[in-house]
């Protein structure tokens, strides 16, 4: 099929055959197609924004091992920081404002374990209670 | 008003942005289906789960829906039926992460929906409603 194709744009003659025109014409759209691309991100401030922003957002990628573990795991930890971390738990002043912050946040991450872990590690550090 | 004419560029633009939906649609099937098959392989995780796309429900239909894969389906292979409460749990996790919502509405999801391995019984979600969108603009 192919040497067919080579053989009748030989016999008729390279400047009249199909196929020469059809490259010549491909390349040429592709050409400009590239060329207005160029044009469109260099002279409109809105489309580089865009473009930028598009790919800040594709290059952020979501943590999904800390999804899936928090589809396992984050009931269990957060029941235990509950309990252990509650600001009634501590007598002292400052240990329980601090025992405060760490249940608001707590609560308010319930279900992210990255989060809970941090906790966990903060809750060791400030309020000496071991998880 | 300005009547927006359909040229090259235009075209161009929606081709390439197609194509990158699809990449990035395709990256977050693969991230959730790879950390889950870790956990599971290392004892983190007791059942397997499983991210697919699948229709969705027509009702939960937004603006940047794609035709006939709205649906963010996660089945759970846990060998029996899972019970109401279980599914709800999982779906929460996921409903609490807005920014993993908000990823999952601007790739053309609308539908989020938790199954077992056996039974067709599941749950589902309209995304935009966990959203937090529609709020007024400060301009």
């Amino acid at each position: 099929m192919f040497n067919k194709i080579i053989e009748n744009t030989f016999q008729i003659g390279f400047y009249y055959s199909l196929w020469f025109w059809f490259f010549i014409i491909e390349s040429l759209v592709v050409l400009i197609v590239i060329q207005k691309s160029r044009r469109k991100v260099q002279n409109t401030d809105l489309a580089f924004k865009t473009a930028i922003d598009k790919t800040k957002v594709s290059n952020e990628k979501e943590n999904m091992s800390n999804v899936v573990n928090s589809i396992f795991g984050s009931k269990q930890l957060y029941d235990t920081l509950k309990a252990k971390c509650h600001p009634d738990r501590f007598q002292d002043e400052k240990t329980r404002e601090k025992a405060n912050e760490i249940f608001q946040i707590i609560t308010e991450n319930k279900y992210n374990y990255a989060i809970l872990q941090e906790m966990k590690k903060r809750a060791f550090e400030q309020l000496d209670v071991i998880i | 008003m300005t009547k927006c004419k359909p040229n090259m560029c235009n075209f161009w633009y929606i081709i390439t942005s197609w194509f990158n939906d699809l990449r990035d649609r395709r990256r977050i099937l693969n991230d959730f289906n790879t950390a889950s098959r870790c956990a599971f392989i290392e004892g983190i995780a007791p059942t397997l789960l499983e991210a697919r796309v699948s229709s969705g429900d027509s009702a939960y239909r937004h603006e940047y829906s794609k035709f006939m894969s709205g649906g963010f389906r996660i089945k759970v292979m846990s060998g029996n039926q899972l019970s109401k409460s279980e599914m709800v749990e999982i779906g929460q996790v996921i409903l609490s992460n807005d920014r993993l919502i908000r990823q999952l509405i601007a790739l053309g999801w609308d539908t989020l929906e938790i199954h077992g391995s056996t039974g067709s019984h599941g749950l589902k979600w309209e995304l935009r409603k966990f959203s937090k969108v529609g709020g007024v603009l400060n301009v």
